[in-house]
């Protein structure tokens, strides 16, 4: 019994350690101008130790760690950008946050970010400056690798943006300086604070809508690729193939026996988020395609298909990361048919988000 | 005696690569001090020069970290902050419009910059310093 708890806890401990990986940033000094202080000590305040849940070289999700510990890391990076002499007066710096992230967020993008929250004391304690910033830079989708071996690169640049800011709230304050040994009459703390919104997730959707209206029937299968925001509106890549068929009497009052209309739909959808999952869901679309039409003699002619298309509706997205979606809605369309020119229907949606 | 020189020598041989490293990281960024004339576009090592409208673009950063640009013929003013682990300038216009701009490579001579703009993200810009 006791062999198999060993095996298992060797097993799980192996688990772990896969799924864990660590960085360490690159020692590389930089020019500070007028240098008056230095980075006596680093607290880490953050509640969670790692860095964050990333993709690393071979698409696996990852648990991202400093080699050498988040303080003694982003110590050892104040200590070669900030030399210790004489004159300089040290400083406190606790660490409030410091994520690191990657999403895909366009069709063929992806975003690599780090939010870092510092905040800046004296030796005594007194709070001098708060400072959180977004270091960004977006790559081609397949540039994962490259994305891996720059994390530690937008750390370092985050965190010299933090420095420069708060050495330029000192140039601004240049009368009452923020780290002065007299501190009379001292303006407020300045501070510069994003605060935090993590990056959306990618949705990946595939998508069967059945649509009707008062003279045709037809189907859509549809790709919806977003990016989710909280606040933002979203504007989806859509690629789509649809199929109707005319079923009224007015394709014999137009002198024809069938109508059969083949178009792709190239287009954008605004999806505005109401509440997690839910979506009001507005687009604008562009068939291109072909009508085949049929003369009640049974001879076949084709027209050029090419029109404008605007639909309202709710989508509905319970599962975040692989699940249902359901969409319903209504739709008006425009188009260069020899049959029926305007139409106004209804569709119904069903599909997988992935 | 002869180890004491030798130990000498060493230390000096230390100080001066250190201060070596220095000067070189001072003078890379003094480098960027300077007038910057549009040279070329390069997308996927081919050259594409200048329109006509843009044939005496420039940028001028100063020690001030502020800059003065011209595109296509227009004006342009503002502060800039050099993110040197970063690589990149991120240009603030009057207005408080942000650029983010990475700097691929700089010499006395040349400044190639990456603008992270969508439509700009693959394009290669090429200046030439006042100095040509």
């Amino acid at each position: 019994m006791k062999k198999i708890t060993n095996i298992l806890a060797v097993f799980f401990s192996c688990a772990i350690c896969f799924s864990q990986t660590t960085i360490d940033l690159k020692k590389v000094s930089f020019e500070i101008k007028n240098q008056n202080f230095y980075i006596d000590k680093v607290i880490d305040d953050r509640q969670e130790l790692h860095l964050g849940v990333i993709e690393d070289n071979s698409n696996n999700k990852v648990k991202l760690y400093f080699e050498n510990g988040t303080a003694t890391t982003i110590q050892n990076f104040m200590d070669v950008a900030l030399a210790k002499t004489g004159n300089t007066i040290p400083i406190i710096l606790r660490l409030k946050n410091l994520k690191i992230e990657q999403v895909q967020t366009s069709i063929d993008e992806r975003t690599a970010r780090v939010y870092i929250a510092l905040h800046f004391y004296t030796k005594s304690g007194e709070e001098l400056y708060k400072v959180a910033h977004y270091e960004d830079q977006i790559f081609p989708e397949s540039k994962l690798t490259e994305i891996y071996e720059t994390h530690e690169k937008r750390v370092r640049a985050a965190l010299e943006y933090c420095l420069r800011s708060f050495i330029n709230a000192q140039k601004s304050n240049a009368t009452n300086n923020l780290i002065s040994k007299d501190k009379a009459g001292a303006s407020k703390n300045s501070t510069i604070f994003d605060t935090y919104i993590p990056l959306g997730k990618w949705f990946n959707m595939v998508t069967y809508k059945r649509v009707t209206d008062k003279y045709n029937e037809g189907w859509n299968v549809a790709y919806t690729g977003f990016s989710d925001h909280e606040k933002e509106f979203i504007i989806p890549f859509v690629i789509g193939y649809s199929q109707s068929r005319a079923k009224s009497n007015i394709v014999q009052e137009r002198g024809y026996s069938s109508v059969d209309s083949y178009a792709f739909g190239f287009g954008f959808n605004g999806f505005l988020k109401i509440s997690p999952g839910f979506y009001l869901d507005i687009g604008i679309n562009v068939p291109i395609g072909l009508e085949v039409l049929r003369d009640l003699q049974e001879k076949k002619s084709n027209n050029f298909l090419i029109g404008l298309g605007a639909n309202q509706g709710v989508k509905i997205i319970p599962w975040k990361d692989f699940g249902i979606v359901i969409g319903a809605g209504i739709f008006q369309r425009w188009q260069t048919s020899k049959v029926i020119n305007r139409n106004f229907g209804f569709q119904l949606e069903l599909g997988i988000n992935f | 005696m002869n180890t004491y020189i030798r130990v000498i020598v060493i230390i000096n041989f230390l100080i001066m690569v250190m201060m070596g490293k220095t000067h070189a990281q001072e003078s890379e960024t003094n480098m960027l001090f300077n007038t910057w004339f549009l040279d070329t576009y390069k997308i996927e090592n081919k050259e594409y020069p200048p329109s006509k409208r843009e044939k005496d673009d420039y940028i001028l950063f100063t020690q001030e970290m502020t800059y003065t640009s011209k595109l296509e013929g227009k004006e342009e003013k503002g502060s800039f902050i050099l993110n040197t682990s970063g690589a990149y300038i991120l240009m603030i216009d009057e207005k408080g419009y942000k650029i983010k701009v990475y700097i691929i490579s700089i010499s006395q001579k040349s400044l190639i910059l990456k603008y992270d703009i969508n439509e700009m993200r693959d394009i290669e810009v090429h200046y030439n310093s006042s100095n040509k």
